[in-house]
């Protein structure tokens, strides 16, 4: 048995605005850490994985489907290696971003299967050897509402392991319609992202063509 | 035998109202306050321990604060068995990177320091841990090696002897394996490294629900269950399972005690228990809980070693229910009995056993027949070894909408119930109370492990006799039990050090049983008069009346020492005689309200006397007096103080002191110096003028001092002289006043003298006054002297003188004395020791017609030849009588007694005497 993440929220808004919306988030780099351009790299791999939701935590970015054992997770992380091989294809602002952004020490991001905050099982986790780094130290939920304004919804998310821990409990600060949802988390400091939830189906075409 | 449920909501309604609520039996308190929780964290997952050496000190984990870098998570603590709780913030972050605490377990060692199991959640998984307690009761705790990486339980051997004394053991499920195995962790060093040892059966099913419990004797239980097929449909899904008990008799290293399988504690057949993310009723959106692994306890004995296993199974009521097994066998056969009764569904059981035999049952049931769903936390008893069960609602809530509420988790998976001594002591995560926010918050609750609780009694207040002094004071404190079942007394604490309860030779805690009293000696120490109290805080299992306050109050009496002289102890003049004192009385008064004991009475000063009195201590009875005498008797002249002081119980004034003063006047006050002399001399004289060849004459005279200050002086004084052809005598009495160094005097002096050629003796007198000034080796002075009675006829003679006109006159010549007015100038002068020379020269104005003013003077030496025997040599010119050629004597004479000499120039204040001229006097004839 696999206990999955629920997701952000409908996606709601004309696909026009939406997409707008999306771009305005990521291409705001008050909000995003210098490498963070390398993680919109891997976004269709992700997808291509069926990940439909994409956790960005300060140094990885993590499909939020969990698998039970490693072993299990193959089929789809297969897949994503193969997306991840073949260059994207993104929106020209993205390229642009992209082209602008230093390469990273640590060379390109690798997708593994490996164990996130959230529980027992793996998920498909992009990182790399190297220090990585996607969202912008300390960022706070207060510097997002600076920057974002207040956000659509605020809701709380239960992630269940298939253990018997604590469960995770996010507390989604939803923008873009729902695509995008800034996270506290109650395993971590108050008042500070500890994650970045993507709707991998609403942000895939604001950033890759 | 059940209580009427009706009976039960009214007691949690009650406990909701107040927060803190005694009913019946249980106790129970919100731990979270607005000032504790201001966060409004959900508390959840609760778990309990008490110290084994002091039942009042109890300790909590929950979901509170998490660690993070700069702030450690929380243990709830309380010291006086539940009332008042305060966080403690001790668990730190184990490792960078861990978030954390995600699930835990806490529990005291045989030394009373304090475990506690945690498990941290970081990118690379989970890792448990244990916190050891290596510094104070509060300090910072220590991580330890980690291990496992789900729920880790916890339980320490509290045995102090034996091969797995301090044991610790951490049950947990592990992931690692194909089937999720029930694993056990042991350290025999408080977690800093563990051991890790697959202990369940999953040879076939997977296991889960991992909890542990260890008997008197050592031998280590383990509860799991083995999950055997599919789960069922959502809400309060079920799955098939068998609880298994698997037994380690070696610490740990094996769990083949009742073989690698372990015993079915229900049987061979399985049961439906959950497996379910919706624990309640999901309709309308409503809360749920989760109960995966929130369905197994087990718990041991602690009088016989009894284990006692707590499952969930579903029966023919089709609810789950809560069953108890009871193996008497260590494990090898189990007896299960209902808990519940069929009506709801219930789970979450947490099994314990108190020293007594009674089991205690912490569940969570649920009603959903209304439009709400109220989740109830219960707990039930069995004073009979399990067979009968005795259900008390903790709480029913409805949990919809608080404000920290996770759905699909709610309390968690389970919450907290141990057993120390006769009494229950639990937490669960309940609907708050007295919060500004409607949350979760931990509740804790104790109940007794009797049917009938121990009652405590006690008579407040509790009054000492009345006392005087600082002696303590003992009375006794009966507390006694009125209850049902043996009543354990804790340390007695006192809000005053001065009141103290001596603590039984057994030492606390103490059992009292039932009907029985147990009598405390308590001791007041006073520290002084008057009222002191104090208050007593009785702490003990009566589930009613956890800690009782019980006012002591003593009065103190005081005696008071209150002195009393007149003329502020002035004690005036008083002179320095051998016989001679003065007494005051110094009256001792006592206001108090206890006798007054004067121990001694001393006086500064020998020259004021205490009364000597034989037999210490004086007594004074309260409102009382006594006088007591001190004598002045001053041995030598000046100014004097003393101080008398006397010893008193008189706490305020240990010691009274009363000041008293005199003064002795000089010894020339008291004494002053009284002089008299007599003299005799002889010698010839000299000059034309002499009334004969020698003369001899004797004098003696007398000055008393007299006045306040003996200033005044009355000088007396008289003289006979002789010559072959006259006499004299003089007596003269002068008033002397002595100023510093200067004397004034004013004396009258009568003279008879008779020459011998004439008919009649003449009686003459003057007036003198004199001067003088006191030097250290020197007096000298003047003096004047005018007649009174200035002239005496001596001689009349008589003849008829010529005829004039009709008649013939008759001519009388008259011889008559005369005084001679005197001014002159005194010395008195010491030449050598003993040696003085006394002397004057006076300037004489005479009367007598046709012959003129003349001089005089005298000069003695003296020399003293023993005391008060001078010889004297003496030269008088013009001595007393006045003729018309000088005259004069040279006398040697003797001067017996005393009269002032130069040694006496030291005396300031009295009159030294003074010169006091003759009364000099001339002859002459008058015609009439």
């Amino acid at each position: 048995m696999v206990w999955a993440f629920v997701g952000v929220t409908a996606v709601s808004g004309s696909p026009q605005l939406r997409t707008a919306d999306i771009q305005k988030i990521l291409l705001d780099s008050s909000l995003w850490g210098r490498d963070f351009p390398a993680a919109l790299a891997v976004l269709r791999a992700f997808a291509a994985a069926g990940e439909t939701t994409l956790y960005i935590f300060a140094d990885r970015a993590a499909g939020a489907t969990p698998f039970r054992t490693a072993l299990a997770a193959q089929s789809q992380l297969a897949k994503a290696r193969e997306a991840i091989a073949k260059p994207p294809d993104l929106q020209p602002p993205f390229a642009a971003m992209q082209k602008q952004a230093a390469q990273p020490a640590g060379g390109p991001l690798r997708i593994e299967a490996a164990k996130i905050i959230d529980g027992d099982g793996y998920h498909l986790v992009a990182a790399r050897t190297g220090q990585l780094e996607l969202l912008p130290p300390g960022l706070t939920i207060a510097t997002v509402r600076s920057r974002l304004g207040p956000p659509e919804q605020v809701i709380k998310r239960t992630i269940h392991a298939e253990g018997e821990s604590k469960p995770v409990v996010l507390t989604l600060h939803v923008y873009a319609g729902g695509a995008i949802a800034f996270a506290e988390s109650n395993m971590a400091e108050p008042g500070v992202v500890e994650r970045v939830v993507l709707n991998v189906t609403a942000v895939s075409p604001a950033v890759v063509r | 035998m059940r209580t009427s449920p009706t009976r039960f909501l009214v007691a949690a309604a009650i406990a909701i109202a107040v927060g803190t609520v005694i009913d019946a039996q249980v106790r129970q308190v919100n731990m979270g306050t607005d000032a504790n929780d201001p966060g409004n964290l959900d508390d959840s997952e609760p778990s309990i321990a008490v110290n084994p050496l002091n039942h009042q000190q109890i300790a909590i984990v929950a979901f509170s604060e998490g660690w993070i870098g700069t702030q450690n998570a929380p243990v709830w603590k309380s010291d006086d068995g539940g009332l008042t709780w305060r966080k403690v913030m001790q668990i730190p972050r184990p490792l960078p990177g861990l978030g954390g605490p995600g699930d835990q377990k806490i529990a005291f060692d045989s030394n009373g320091r304090l475990h506690v199991a945690e498990l941290g959640s970081g990118m690379g998984g989970r890792q448990n841990f244990i916190f050891r307690q290596t510094g104070a009761a509060d300090a910072v705790l220590t991580a330890g090696a980690s291990f496992g990486d789900d729920q880790p339980h916890l339980d320490i051997d509290v045995r102090t002897s034996g091969a797995c004394a301090g044991r610790l053991y951490s049950p947990f499920l592990n992931f690692g394996v194909a089937n999720e195995r029930s694993t056990v962790s042991n350290s025999a060093n408080a977690g800093a490294a563990m051991t890790t040892v697959g202990a369940g059966d999953n040879s076939t099913f997977p296991n889960r629900t991992s909890r542990s419990a260890i008997g008197r004797n050592g031998r280590v239980y383990l509860i799991y269950k083995t999950r055997e097929g599919a789960i069922g449909a959502e809400p309060n899904a079920f799955q098939n399972a068998h609880f298994r008990v698997n037994r380690s008799d070696d610490c740990g290293a094996t769990w083949n005690g009742i073989g690698a399988a372990g015993v079915s504690v229900h049987g061979a057949a399985a049961v439906a228990t959950f497996f379910t993310n919706q624990f309640g009723n999901p309709a309308g959106g409503r809360v749920v809980a989760r109960a995966r692994s929130s369905d197994a306890w087990i718990a041991t004995d602690p009088s016989d070693d009894d284990v006692y296993a707590a499952f969930v199974s579903r029966d023919g009521s089709g609810f789950g229910q809560i069953f108890v097994a009871r193996s008497t066998d260590q494990g090898v056969t189990w007896t299960a009995t209902r808990v519940t009764d069929g009506t709801h569904h219930s789970a979450f059981p947490e099994v314990a056993v108190a020293a007594n035999g009674t089991v205690g049952v912490l569940y969570v049931d649920f009603n959903d027949t209304g439009t709400v769903t109220e989740f109830r936390h219960r707990f039930a008893r069995s004073f009979d070894n399990g067979a009968t069960w005795n259900d008390q609602m903790l709480q029913s809530a409805d949990m919809q909408g608080l404000a920290n509420i996770s759905d699909q988790f709610l309390w968690g998976d389970y919450e907290g119930l141990t057993a120390a001594g006769n009494t229950f002591f639990g937490v669960y995560t309940g609907r708050s109370t007295g919060r500004t926010t409607a949350q979760l918050d931990p509740i804790f609750f104790r109940d007794s492990a009797f049917a009938v609780p121990p009652k405590i009694q006690v008579t407040s207040p509790l009054v000492f006799p009345s006392t005087c002094g600082m002696a303590p004071v003992t009375t006794t404190m009966n507390v006694c039990n009125s209850g049902g079942g043996p009543l354990t007394v804790f340390p007695i604490t006192s809000s005053s050090p001065n009141f103290v309860v001596t603590t039984p030779s057994g030492g606390f805690p103490l059992s009292i049983a039932a009907g029985s009293c147990f009598a405390f000696p308590v001791t007041f120490t006073p520290t002084g008069p008057g009222a002191a109290s104090a208050t007593f805080a009785i702490p003990s299992d009566d589930p009613a009346n956890l800690s009782v306050s019980v006012t002591a109050q003593a009065t103190v009496g005081q005696a008071t020492a209150v002195t009393v002289i007149a003329d502020t102890g002035s004690f005036g003049e008083m002179c320095v005689h051998p016989s001679k004192f003065r007494d005051l009385d110094v009256t001792i008064n006592n206001p108090g309200t206890c006798p007054l004991v004067v121990s001694s009475l001393t006086s500064s000063s020998g020259e004021f006397q205490a009364p000597q009195v034989l037999n210490f201590p004086l007594h004074v009875a309260p409102g009382d007096s006594i006088a007591v005498p001190i004598r002045f008797k001053p041995t030598s002249p000046g100014a004097k103080t003393a101080t008398v002081t006397m010893a008193t119980n008189d706490p305020s004034a240990p010691t009274k002191s009363v000041a008293v003063s005199g003064t002795a006047p000089e010894e020339y006050i008291c004494t002053p110096p009284v002089y008299s002399a007599i003299d005799a001399s002889i010698g010839p004289t000299f000059g034309n003028g002499r009334t004969g060849d020698y003369t001899y004459n004797g004098a003696g005279g007398v000055l008393k001092p007299f006045g306040e200050n003996k200033t005044f002086g009355i000088q007396a004084q008289g003289e006979y002289l002789f010559y072959p052809g006259r006499q004299e005598g003089q007596f003269d009495t002068a008033l002397v006043y002595r100023r510093a160094i200067f004397q004034f005097g004013a004396a009258g002096s009568f003279k008879a003298a008779n020459l011998r050629a004439e008919a009649s003796t003449g009686s003459l007198s003057h007036a003198s006054l004199t001067f003088d000034v006191l030097l250290p080796n020197v007096r000298f002075g003047a003096f004047g002297s005018k007649g009174l009675r200035e002239t005496h006829v001596v001689t009349l003679s008589q003849a008829l003188g010529l005829p004039a006109g009709s008649g013939q006159p008759i001519v009388a010549t008259e011889t008559l004395f005369h005084t001679i007015d005197q001014l002159g100038g005194t010395v008195q002068v010491e030449v050598m020791p003993d040696w003085w020379i006394d002397g004057h020269i006076a300037y004489l104005h005479r009367h007598a017609p046709g012959v003129g003013d003349t001089a005089g003077g005298a000069a003695r030496l003296s020399t003293l030849l023993a005391p008060n025997i001078a010889f004297t040599v003496r030269l008088d010119i013009n001595e007393s009588f006045i003729g018309p050629n000088p005259v004069g004597t040279l006398t040697f004479g003797v001067t017996l007694g005393r009269w002032s000499r130069p040694p006496d120039y030291s005396n300031p204040r009295n009159p030294l005497g003074v010169m006091l001229p003759r009364v000099r006097f001339e002859r002459f004839t008058r015609v009439r």
